[in-house]
C-alpha cells in the first residue's frame, strides 16, 4: 500500500528542491517525487496543498531524562514530543542524573528508542566518566554501543588538558566532540546574563567572557588536534565571530544555537519567568542578531532545541532557585519559521539548519527527499495559528516559555520510516 | 512596581504616589511621637510578617507599624532553620498556607530576588516587599526619601553621592529608581568589583572614579553596607584597604555642601564604611532613618489596606 503526500511545497536542502510536488512512499522509502507523480497512485493520500513538506528534522540536543529522571520526561514522551514538532531524529544528551558514560546506558536508550519506534533516538556519549571532568569515558565502547558523538551535557570540561585528550582520542573514531562552553568559575552562581538585566534584578550574572573564553580555548585545541569540534548552544556575538574566523582558517568546527536564543533576549527575563532561565542564559539583542547572522552566512550549522524538561518542582519556585532549561521540541519549527520571517532568513536556510546541518555535524549524510531515501518527512502548515497550552504539550514537563503564546505554524503530520507517526 | 495593590519595588511607582506616601508618613510620624501611639485604621485586618532572612530593624519596624495601625499581626520567622523551611516547606507551600489564613497583607523578606513577585502571583493578600535578594527594598527607599525631604523639602535637583557596595545592595537599587523618578541626581563611587558596569545605563546615574569626586558638592551622602555575606570570594583584598580607599571620613565630608546629610541603611560597619566619629556626628541622620522607617511603613500599610471594607 502506498502513501502519497500530494501537492505540498517541498523544501529540501539536500537536493535543493523548492517547488510544489507529490511524494510517493512505499515500504518505508520514497519511491517517487515530482510534480503530479502521485495523481494516479493508489493508496492513502495526505492532502498537503498550501503546506510545506520538509525532510524530517534532526535535533542535536534533547535532554530526554531517561534513565534517572523519568518524572520529568522519558523516551516515550520525548519521542512523542519530537514527532509532534516534526523531528524524526533526536540526539539524547546527558544531564545531571543521566551521564551516558557506559555502553549499557547507551544501549538502553537506543533499545528503548527503537521499541517506542516513533522516531530515531540517537544518543551522545559522555566525554568524561560521570560528567565529573576527571577521567575520559570509553569513547570507542560508547560508539560501538550506538553513541553518535560525545557530549558533556550542560557541563564544560574545565580541564584543558583533558579536553585536548578527548579531542585527540575522538579523532581515531571519527566522533564529533560537542562542547558546551561556559567557564565554571566565571559563571559560578550566575542566574542570568551579566549586563542590564542582572544589574536591574540584582541577580548574579554570567558574563559573555565565560562562554567566549572557553570557545577560544576549544578552537585552539581543535586546531592543535585536528579533531572535529562542535560548539553547542552558542549565545554570544563574540563566540559566533570566533567560529567564523576559525572556519576561515580551516578548523574543523561546527556550531549550533538554541531556538529560544533566537526569539528571546535577556529583557524577557525581567518578569522573573523561570521558564526563561536557560543555560546558556538569554543574552542581549545584539547577540541575538549575531546568532541569526551566523545562521544566514553558514557560521552556525544547526539549530537545536536544547529540549530540557524540568518538572513543576524545579520551576514553580523563585527564579534563583529554579533549575535551568525549557522544553522545545514541539514548538521549535513554528518558532524557527517565525524567526525566519521576522529576520528575513530564507526558508531553505532555516530548514537546512534543522535537517542536513545537524546531520552533517554528526558526520551522517542526510538523504533528504529523494527517490530511494528513507521516508522521513514533516508536513507543516505555516498559516495555522495555535496557542500553546499545557494541555496540548505532550512532554511530561510543561516548562515551555511559549505557554499562553500564539504561534504561527503547526506541524500537521510527521512521517517516520514511511509511517504516519503524528497527526495534529 | 506597585502591581494592583502590591508594593513589590520602586520601578514603575510614579512621583505622585511616592509623594502621597511621604505625606501620609509625615502624619504617622506625629502619631509615633504621641503618648498613645495607636490609631484604629487597620483594626480587624490581618498582617503577616514573613521573614526568610534574619532581620531586626526592618522586621521590628514593620511590626511596630502594624501595631500602631491596630492591625492583627503575626510574625513568621522562616530563617535559622527553626520553622517550616527546615521541614522542607517551599515558598509555594507557604503561599498556599498564607492564603488559607486569609491574610490581608503579607510582608515578605526573602533572600531570592523576585520572591515577592512569585508570592503576589499566587495569593490573594497584598504583598509588600521587605527586601528581596539583591533586587529591591522599596520601603527603605521611601524612608530614605522621607529623611532627605525633612532636611531639604524639595527633592528635585538634589545631588546624592551613593558610595560603596552597590552590586549587592537592594537599598541602592530601590533608591536609584525612586530618585530618578523624582528628578534627583545620583553619583556613585565604589570599587569596580562592587559597582556593576551597566549601572549608569540602567539607572541613569553618574559613575565617579573616586569617592571624593562623588561627594563634591553633594546634598546627600548615602553610604552602603558591605554585604560580605553576598560576595563571592576575591571581590575585595581586605577590609583595611576598603576603609582606606572607599571609607567615608570627616575630611571627605567637608567636600559636600554645608547642609549635607550623611545616611546609611544600617547596620554600619564602623571604621569600614564610615569612620566611627561621623556615624554619631552632626551630619548623621541614621537614627532619623530608623524613626522614619516606622512612619513610612505605617503609610504603606495604610495606603494599601486602608479605606477598604473588611
Amino acid at each position: 500500500m502506498s502513501l502519497v503526500v500530494r501537492g505540498g511545497k517541498v523544501i529540501d536542502p539536500a537536493s535543493g528542491k523548492q517547488e510544489v510536488m507529490d511524494i510517493v512512499i512505499q515500504d518505508g522509502r520514497i519511491t517517487d517525487i515530482g510534480p503530479d507523480v502521485g495523481a494516479k497512485v493508489e493508496g492513502d493520500v495526505i492532502d498537503a496543498q498550501g503546506r510545506l513538506v520538509l525532510p524530517g528534522l534532526t535535533d542535536l540536543r534533547a535532554h530526554i531524562r531517561e534513565p534517572g529522571e523519568e518524572y520529568k520526561e522519558d523516551i516515550d514522551t520525548a519521542s512523542k514530543a519530537a514527532v509532534a514538532g516534526g523531528f524524526t531524529s533526536i540526539v539524547a544528551n546527558a544531564s545531571g542524573a543521566t551521564p551516558m558514560d557506559t555502553p549499557e546506558m547507551i544501549e538502553h536508550v537506543v533499545r528503548r528508542g527503537r521499541a517506542v519506534g516513533l522516531c530515531e533516538v540517537l544518543t551522545a556519549g559522555s566525554i568524561t566518566v560521570g560528567l565529573k571532568g576527571e577521567l575520559l569515558a570509553e569513547a570507542a565502547s560508547l560508539q560501538k554501543a550506538g553513541a553518535v558523538c560525545l557530549s558533556e551535557g550542560v557541563r564544560t570540561v574545565s580541564n584543558a588538558r583533558l579536553m585536548r585528550s578527548a579531542l585527540e582520542y575522538s579523532c581515531d573514531f571519527g566522533l564529533t566532540v560537542m562542547s558546551y562552553a561556559c567557564d565554571s568559575d566565571l559563571s559560578k552562581g550566575g542566574q542570568v546574563s551579566e549586563g542590564l538585566v542582572s544589574t536591574q534584578l540584582g541577580l548574579l550574572g554570567i558574563p559573555h567572557a565565560a562562554e567566549e573564553a572557553v570557545v577560544a580555548r576549544d578552537l585552539a585545541l581543535a586546531e592543535l588536534t585536528g579533531a572535529r569540534l562542535h560548539l553547542t548552544q552558542l549565545s554570544c556575538a563574540g563566540s559566533v565571530e570566533q567560529v567564523r574566523q576559525a572556519k576561515a582558517r580551516g578548523v574543523k568546527v561546527s556550531a549550533d544555537v538554541g531556538v529560544n536564543h533566537l526569539c528571546f533576549t535577556e529583557k524577557h527575563v525581567l518578569g522573573f519567568d523561570t521558564n526563561l532561565k536557560l543555560a546558556p542564559p538569554l543574552r542581549r539583542a545584539q547577540d541575538q542578531k549575531a546568532l541569526i547572522a551566523g545562521i544566514v552566512d553558514g557560521t552556525i550549522d544547526a539549530i537545536a532545541t536544547g529540549h530540557a524538561p524540568q518538572s513543576i518542582l524545579e520551576k514553580d519556585v523563585t527564579f534563583g532557585r529554579a533549575s535551568t532549561g525549557a522544553i522545545g521540541l514541539q514548538t521549535a519549527l513554528a518558532v524557527c519559521f517565525e524567526v525566519a520571517q521576522k529576520h528575513q532568513v530564507p526558508e531553505m536556510t532555516m530548514v537546512e539548519r534543522l535537517t542536513t546541518g545537524p546531520a552533517s555535524v554528526l558526520g551522517r549524510p542526510h538523504a533528504g527527499l529523494n527517490k530511494g531515501a528513507q521516508a522521513n518527512l514533516t508536513v507543516f502548515n505555516p498559516d495555522e495559528e495555535w496557542t500553546v497550552k499545557d494541555t496540548e504539550i505532550v512532554s511530561k514537563s510543561k516548562n515551555s516559555p511559549f505557554l499562553g503564546k500564539t504561534l504561527h505554524g503547526l506541524v500537521e503530520k510527521t512521517i517516520f520510516d514511511g509511517r504516519v507517526v503524528y497527526s495534529s | 512596581m506597585i502591581r494592583g495593590q502590591h508594593l513589590l519595588g520602586m520601578r514603575g511607582v510614579p512621583a505622585d504616589t511616592i509623594y502621597g506616601i511621604l505625606d501620609t508618613a509625615r502624619g504617622f510620624k506625629e502619631v509615633s511621637r504621641r503618648t498613645i501611639k495607636k490609631v484604629p485604621s487597620l483594626r480587624g485586618r490581618t498582617v503577616l510578617n514573613v521573614f526568610y532572612e534574619a532581620s531586626t530593624r526592618t522586621r521590628v519596624s514593620f511590626e511596630l507599624a502594624g501595631k500602631r495601625l491596630s492591625a492583627d499581626g503575626v510574625n513568621i520567622s522562616a530563617s535559622g532553620g527553626s520553622t517550616s523551611t527546615s521541614k522542607g516547606e517551599s515558598l509555594l507551600d507557604m503561599a498556599q498556607t498564607l492564603d488559607a489564613m486569609q491574610a490581608d497583607a503579607v510582608i515578605i523578606r526573602h533572600g531570592q530576588s523576585g520572591a515577592p513577585h512569585y508570592l503576589a502571583d499566587r495569593i490573594g493578600a497584598r504583598v509588600i516587599n521587605a527586601g528581596d535578594g539583591q533586587h529591591e527594598h522599596p520601603t527603605q527607599a521611601l524612608l530614605d526619601l522621607m529623611t532627605i525631604r525633612e532636611q531639604f523639602e524639595k527633592l528635585e535637583g538634589l545631588e546624592v553621592a551613593l558610595i560603596g557596595d552597590i552590586r549587592h545592595s537592594r537599598v541602592a537599587r530601590s533608591n536609584l529608581i525612586a530618585m530618578k523618578t523624582l528628578g534627583m541626581k545620583v553619583r556613585v563611587a565604589g570599587p569596580a568589583t562592587l559597582v556593576p558596569k551597566e549601572l549608569c545605563d540602567v539607572y541613569g546615574c553618574e559613575r565617579c572614579d573616586t569617592v571624593e569626586q562623588a561627594m563634591e558638592g553633594a546634598h546627600v551622602v548615602m553610604s552602603l553596607r558591605l554585604q560580605r555575606e553576598r560576595m563571592v570570594s576575591g571581590m575585595l583584598p581586605s577590609l583595611r584597604e576598603y576603609a582606606v580607599e572607599y571609607g567615608i571620613n570627616s575630611k571627605l565630608l567637608e567636600k559636600t555642601r554645608h547642609e549635607a546629610i550623611l545616611m546609611h541603611p544600617g547596620p554600619v560597619n564602623r571604621g569600614v564604611e564610615l569612620a566611627a566619629d561621623i556615624v554619631d556626628g552632626s551630619r548623621s541622620v541614621i537614627l532619623n532613618q530608623v524613626e522614619n522607617g516606622v512612619a513610612v511603613r505605617c503609610a504603606v500599610l495604610y495606603s494599601i489596606l486602608g479605606g477598604e471594607q473588611p
